[in-house]
């Protein structure tokens, strides 16, 4: 074969436009697809990583609050403190640590009561504290703003800031 | 004959519908990865939550099932502001159950204490178990202004936050048999006496118990006394205060032993200092020299060998703020040649 012809024929194949437009539009949607394809997958995956999130922490503090267990050990009224008090001591018999008391609600049959916010939560030997950690023991004292009637029972209910709800009654 | 439509498409390299294929492929890829992690994550996630449920039920059933008796209890309060609590737990329940706190509350006084360095004590009772908390395994609780006339209600709490109330021991008769002969009760059964080398009681404070004693030996005697004098007064005993023995088949013999301090190795201390006994306390009391505030060894002699005697307790002191005397009798002994 002479040199020449193989020139032509090389001329020829890059001249020749016939049956490219399809390849390119093949190509070209392929990759469309492809990309959105891959976008789509992205998006997806982190929505539902979000939702993994939301929902491994809803179960979190969900278990966490199951976790919690407060016992009531002793309550006392204390008739003869200004402004007159009640003195809650408490167990963490839980598993758990950090009990942190959100709110506390001293109420009796006839409709009164009074409600804490975030009492503050002491150890046994008078340190103050944050939350009651596992086996501990600690008491709030609840300054009432009026006496409560000589024996007459009152119940005692303390919500913590995971949920869990514990309660116990005395009588004044 | 499809398959060979579809092939023959391929190899011409006719590529209408491939992206359509491919898109499909990667949507079911997609929808499949995405669907399959989010159902086994969830279903790790309903795992942890089971557990944490299953514990729960666990621990709550573990609570019910934990049971504690305390028995005999006895309030006592034998120094200024210190309650002396005896009791004997026993573990009725079916698990392992370990005490972390003491309640006392003195009714007549509207004030309560609490011990919380029992902790400290590992109270653990195996199902089974009976412990007895007296003597020198007694609780304390400073409860201030608190008097061995008061009343006293008291609890224990438990790891697993249950309550274990204490019930006083009802000694009924024995109160009344105190009040009609005086202010201490003896028991009777708990009577016992010693050997010693030097100044040292032999396997104190168990001794031996019986009332055969040896002659030609030297011996001292224990006595376990409680306080339930009526006015709920503290018994404070001086030196005067012992044990005298005396022979109906041989007048004129008779033996005297006085009281005396032993620390709780069994050594006896002089000089003697007063024992004090407050109301509903209990006490093991060594009666063991002959001469009184001192330790001088007493022996009965061989002339009273295989004879029986009386043995009279003969108490000396001060109740409250007034004199004190008692003489308690009841026990016989025998005295044997060994």
């Amino acid at each position: 074969m002479r040199k020449s012809d193989s020139y032509k024929r090389v001329l020829r194949f890059l001249s020749d436009k016939r049956a490219v437009s399809d390849v390119m539009s093949a190509t070209m949607l392929a990759g469309t697809v492809v990309t959105l394809s891959l976008v789509v997958f992205a998006w997806s995956q982190s929505m539902s990583s979000n939702y993994n999130h939301q929902f491994s922490q809803s179960i979190g503090a969900e278990v966490d609050r199951l976790k919690e267990k407060l016992v009531f050990e002793y309550v006392y009224y204390n008739t003869s403190s200004t402004p007159k008090s009640v003195k809650v001591y408490l167990l963490n018999c839980g598993t758990i640590d950090s009990i942190t008391i959100l709110s506390v609600y001293v109420s009796n049959s006839s409709g009164w009561f009074q409600s804490f916010s975030s009492p503050s939560l002491k150890l046994l030997n008078g340190t103050p504290i944050t939350g009651l950690n596992r086996g501990k023991e600690g008491y709030i004292v609840l300054s009432l703003s009026s006496s409560l009637k000589k024996y007459t029972p009152y119940s005692i209910k303390i919500v913590t800031v995971r949920g869990a709800m514990f309660d116990s009654s005395f009588v004044a | 004959m499809i398959r060979a439509l579809w092939l023959k498409k391929i190899l011409k390299g006719r590529s209408k519908g491939v992206s359509s294929v491919i898109g499909t492929v990667f949507l079911v890829l997609i929808v499949f990865a995405i669907s399959t992690n989010i159902f086994l994550w969830t279903i790790s996630q309903n795992a942890i939550y089971n557990q944490a449920v299953s514990d729960t039920n666990q621990k709550n059933a573990d609570r019910l099932n934990e049971s504690i008796v305390a028995l005999q209890a006895n309030y006592s309060v034998p120094l200024p502001n210190k309650v002396k609590v005896s009791v004997k737990l026993t573990n009725t329940g079916s698990v392992l159950a370990q005490i972390i706190n003491l309640w006392v509350f003195d009714t007549t006084m509207q004030r309560y204490g609490f011990n919380d360095t029992i902790l400290s004590l590992n109270l653990n009772l195996n199902p089974g178990n009976v412990t007895y908390l007296t003597d020198s395994k007694a609780m304390w609780v400073t409860i201030v202004g608190a008097s061995s006339a008061d009343n006293f209600v008291g609890w224990f709490v438990t790891a697993r936050g249950n309550t274990v109330a204490l019930q006083v021991e009802q000694s009924v008769i024995v109160a009344n048999l105190a009040q009609g002969i005086g202010s201490m009760a003896l028991d009777f059964f708990a009577f016992r006496y010693f050997k010693y080398n030097v100044n040292k009681l032999a396997g104190y404070p168990a001794g031996n118990s019986s009332f055969n004693v040896p002659s030609r030996t030297d011996i001292a005697f224990g006595v376990v006394l409680t306080n339930l004098d009526p006015s709920k007064q503290t018994i404070t005993l001086d030196l005067y205060s012992e044990v005298w023995i005396y022979f109906p088949k041989a007048p004129g013999q008779s033996y005297v032993w006085y009281i005396v301090n032993v620390l709780p190795d069994g050594s006896i201390t002089t000089p003697y200092s007063s024992i004090t006994i407050a109301h509903r306390e209990t006490k093991m009391l060594i009666f063991a020299s002959s001469a009184a505030g001192e330790f001088t060894k007493v022996s009965i002699g061989s002339a009273v060998e295989n004879l029986p005697c009386a043995l009279n307790l003969l108490l000396l002191g001060r109740i409250g703020a007034r004199d004190y005397g008692q003489n308690i009798p009841f026990v016989a002994l025998y005295v044997y040649k060994p």
